[in-house]
């Protein structure tokens, strides 16, 4: 077993945790602080497959910004009264057995895909994926610029106090 | 040696988890955080399949980083809507929020 085997299990095991730590967290903050963590572990996880772009953006973008917004919408709404009533008892179970099923399928699928018994190979330089990033996929890449100026325009739109209209 | 079938049946397990969370959440904003933690899931399976097939990972990832724009936009927009819906109805039990019903 290689560094970078150990590592990546290493990291999927801590990514599991921490996502399940998300899921069982009973409050809202520490279920956000264990969403970071996750992230981390998966910047790590990016890093076994050798793209440092993708662990960059990776610990960025969700490590950082989402984490904080996620944060500042907890602290602008009102806390939620600790369980509620349930929309039904058994939706916990009938949840989880039906994820679990979905899971069953995913995995036995996925060990029968013979396209997937491919290694890790060396990841593209940032160098390769800027070229394509700001040559061929240019206009897409300004399309998407628009959509995140128009979509946090909106948001401001939305969250905004009424007392204007 | 670790294969995309890895990657793959990790990205399974973290969006599974996601999902679990999503439906078993009672605030609108556990709803997010599980949502992200489901995209993130399939984030990872794009990157491995860039990385391990190969044809043309550069453009693969660059794809990859768009998405994470969309999603960063979706991102934005659920919490602005979570926090507008607080507002305005002093609910943010994810069930309280049958006026939306058609």
């Amino acid at each position: 077993m290689s560094a970078r085997d150990v590592l990546f299990y290493a990291y999927a095991a801590l990514s599991i945790v921490c996502a399940v730590g998300i899921v069982r967290a009973r409050r809202l903050v520490h279920a956000v602080v264990w969403l970071f963590a996750t992230m981390v572990a998966l910047a790590g996880i990016y890093l076994t497959l050798g793209s440092e772009l993708m662990a960059g953006v990776q610990l960025f973008v969700y490590g950082g910004a989402v984490t904080v917004l996620a944060l500042f919408a907890l602290v602008l709404t009102r806390p939620v009264p600790e369980l509620p009533a349930r929309l039904s008892s058994a939706s916990p179970w009938v949840a989880g057995a039906s994820v679990l099923l979905l899971l069953a399928t995913l995995i036995t699928t996925t060990v029968d895909a013979t396209e997937l018994r491919a290694g890790v190979r060396p990841a593209p330089s940032t160098a390769l994926v800027a070229a394509e990033l700001f040559g061929r996929y240019v206009v897409l890449f300004e399309v998407a610029g628009l959509l995140l100026t128009v979509a946090l325009v909106g948001a401001i739109i939305v969250a905004r106090k009424d007392d204007a209209s | 040696m670790i294969t995309a079938a890895h990657y793959t049946v990790l990205a399974s397990g973290l969006f599974c988890i996601g999902l679990f969370g999503v439906l078993n959440a009672r605030s609108a904003l556990r709803v997010v955080v599980a949502v992200e933690l489901m995209l993130n899931a399939v984030n990872l399976n794009l990157v491995a399949y860039a990385v391990t097939s190969g044809a043309r990972p550069a453009s693969a990832l660059a794809f990859v980083l768009l998405l994470i724009v969309i999603a960063a936009a979706e991102v934005g927009l659920a919490l602005a809507l979570v926090v507008a819906l607080s507002r305005r109805s002093d609910i943010t039990a994810i069930d309280g929020y049958a006026t939306l019903k058609g």
